[in-house]
């Protein structure tokens, strides 16, 4: 029972453009620091990157800040989670569906490519099929929010 | 699965946001549950029972049943 819960259910415009429709206050705020959370991610990586590929941190250090970047992924899958375990249960529906959608086809696109490769195709970087299920998670969450569009009543 | 909730809805003259309201959901899944295009949780099928003060077969049935649960 929800009793307990009552968040309010003004949906709250300006996030997670796909699904704000659906998001409630509580959804909204969880939202925002799971976005907090990629965006520090985002950051960090692209940081980390730039200084181990220009040489510009010595090994040790490198270490470290490869350390740290899998420490803000981590978070963030856990901010995720947690975002999960407290959204509107059609608004998880529709996320547990478009991450089908995006590790299905991440999966599809990395063994059908991995065979195109054989028939003599070039070879393509693992990090752009992680772009790739982001796209397809995007997707999915359009997918999900237009098939359980509400009906004008 | 087909329900009642439109007509328990406007019987108390309620909108599908303060329905929503009641139950801590987005009115989105109030109107995704109304249109059957959403298959309610448990726990959300007895709090629509416990606020309409009525079982839950009493307002939810199988597709093709509706007369049961009248």
């Amino acid at each position: 029972m929800t009793d307990n819960q009552q968040p309010s259910t003004t949906p709250v415009k300006g996030f997670g453009w796909t699904c704000s429709g659906l998001l409630t206050p509580r959804d909204a705020a969880n939202l925002r620091r799971f976005n907090a959370w990629n965006i520090g991610l985002a950051l960090f990586f692209a940081g980390s990157t730039l200084a181990i590929a220009a040489d510009l941190v010595p090994n040790p250090i490198g270490f470290v800040l490869v350390g740290l970047t899998l420490v803000l992924g981590i978070g963030a899958i856990r901010r995720y989670v947690l975002f999960l375990r407290e959204a509107d249960e059609l608004l998880r529906k529709i996320q547990l569906e478009a991450i089908a959608i995006a590790f299905g086809g991440g999966i599809v696109l990395m063994l059908g490519w991995g065979l195109l490769e054989q028939l003599g195709l070039p070879r393509i970087e693992g990090s752009l099929f992680a772009a790739a299920m982001l796209i397809a998670w995007g997707i999915g969450q359009a997918v999900g929010v237009r098939h359980y569009a509400e009906d004008v009543s | 699965m087909k329900n009642r909730l439109r007509v328990l809805r406007a019987e108390r003259r309620w909108s599908q946001a303060d329905l929503a309201g009641h139950l801590g959901v987005s009115r989105q899944t109030v109107n995704a549950v109304e249109t059957g295009k959403y298959d309610p949780s448990l726990p959300l099928a007895f709090g629509f029972a416990k606020l309409f003060d009525m079982r839950i077969e009493e307002i939810f049935f199988p597709n093709g049943d509706e007369a049961s649960g009248a």
